[in-house]
């Protein structure tokens, strides 16, 4: 939430294989969580799209890849996010080199 | 406990859409056991009005605070500062806590952002139920440390009333029975006796029926 509220354009939770978490049941409640908060920041007024849950095991890194390309997919559909203020080319440049 | 749920957000934006500096104040007793105003609360549900103000373009200003019981004039003098700093208080308390604020700060206007609903227990990880109707005049002697007044649908005190199917209730079946769980009861203590005697109707008096309660303890007073 708080990333959100500081302007993140999308968010993307990745949990362990379901079944063979460390925590045992840890990853379930965080995708439970997870679920919640999409719930919160859609009544929000705040695309639920822009924050997503994943379960994907360690070694499987070809599925992470892409996860993440289908993530930053719908991210750049949705576009920037309504909370952060709009960025000129001039201060994306002074964030990358301030 | 005092068992709460919150308020939804777009709700709160409506209640709070002429406001400026907000302070949105967490209780550290029951509401926060039951999950609905604690100070994780009080952070996820500020985040999320602050999304709202920025999405709406509002203008909120939001600050943050939970002391441990907005019920008791001792813990609301904690927040006295941040009370004073803000224009608008979201009380995440019960509706005693939003009371009792309102009563101590005249001058600022006191908002809730839960909705109170009833006297519980948590029943199992994520599910809390009724337990106590507060009728002021209990009667869980007569029924084996179970409530009809607030358990039964029909609130019947010489039940059953028949209509329960496989040990559920009729009217929520998603509940058991409460006259089931009375006869189970009183049969374990061995007290089923008591279910051959008629309860008279009940004296409602120590209920709401004549406004608010009051009790006075002379013993205590100064």
């Amino acid at each position: 939430m708080r990333a959100f509220e500081n302007g993140a354009d999308g968010i993307l939770v990745a949990g362990c294989e379901e079944g063979s978490c460390h925590f045992i049941e840890g990853n379930l409640m965080a995708k439970r969580r997870v679920n919640y908060t999409r719930g919160i920041l859609t009544e929000a007024g705040f695309e639920k799209e822009r924050l997503r849950m994943v379960n994907i095991g360690a070694a499987d890194a070809r599925r992470f890849v892409e996860i993440i390309k289908d993530m930053i997919e719908t991210v750049r559909n949705l576009g920037p996010s309504p909370v952060k203020p709009a960025r000129t080319q001039k201060s994306m440049r002074q964030e990358i080199h301030p | 406990m005092i068992v709460a749920e919150r308020k939804r957000i777009p709700e709160l934006v409506e209640i709070l859409r002429d406001s400026k500096k907000i302070l949105v104040l967490g209780c550290g007793t029951c509401v926060t056991v039951c999950l609905a105003g604690g100070e994780r609360e009080v952070s996820i549900i500020s985040s999320a009005l602050r999304i709202a103000s920025k999405v709406e373009s509002l203008d909120f200003e939001i600050e943050e605070l939970t002391i441990e019981r907005q019920c008791d004039n001792v813990f609301i003098e904690e927040a006295a500062d941040a009370i004073k700093r803000n224009d608008i208080i979201l009380s995440l308390g019960c509706g005693a806590g939003v009371q009792a604020i309102a009563e101590r700060y005249i001058e600022k206007p006191v908002y809730a952002g839960l909705n109170t609903a009833f006297i519980g227990i948590l029943e199992e990880r994520g599910l809390w139920t009724e337990k106590c109707a507060a009728c002021g005049a209990c009667v869980l002697h007569k029924y084996g440390g179970i409530c009809p007044v607030t358990r039964c649908a029909k609130h019947m005190l010489n039940g059953p009333c028949g209509g329960s199917r496989e040990e559920r209730c009729e009217v929520r079946p998603d509940r058991p029975c409460a006259w089931q769980l009375i006869y189970h009861r009183l049969k374990n203590i061995g007290q089923l006796d008591r279910l051959k005697k008629i309860e008279p109707p009940k004296n409602w008096e120590p209920s709401l029926s004549g406004g608010c309660r009051v009790i006075v303890r002379e013993d205590h007073r100064i």
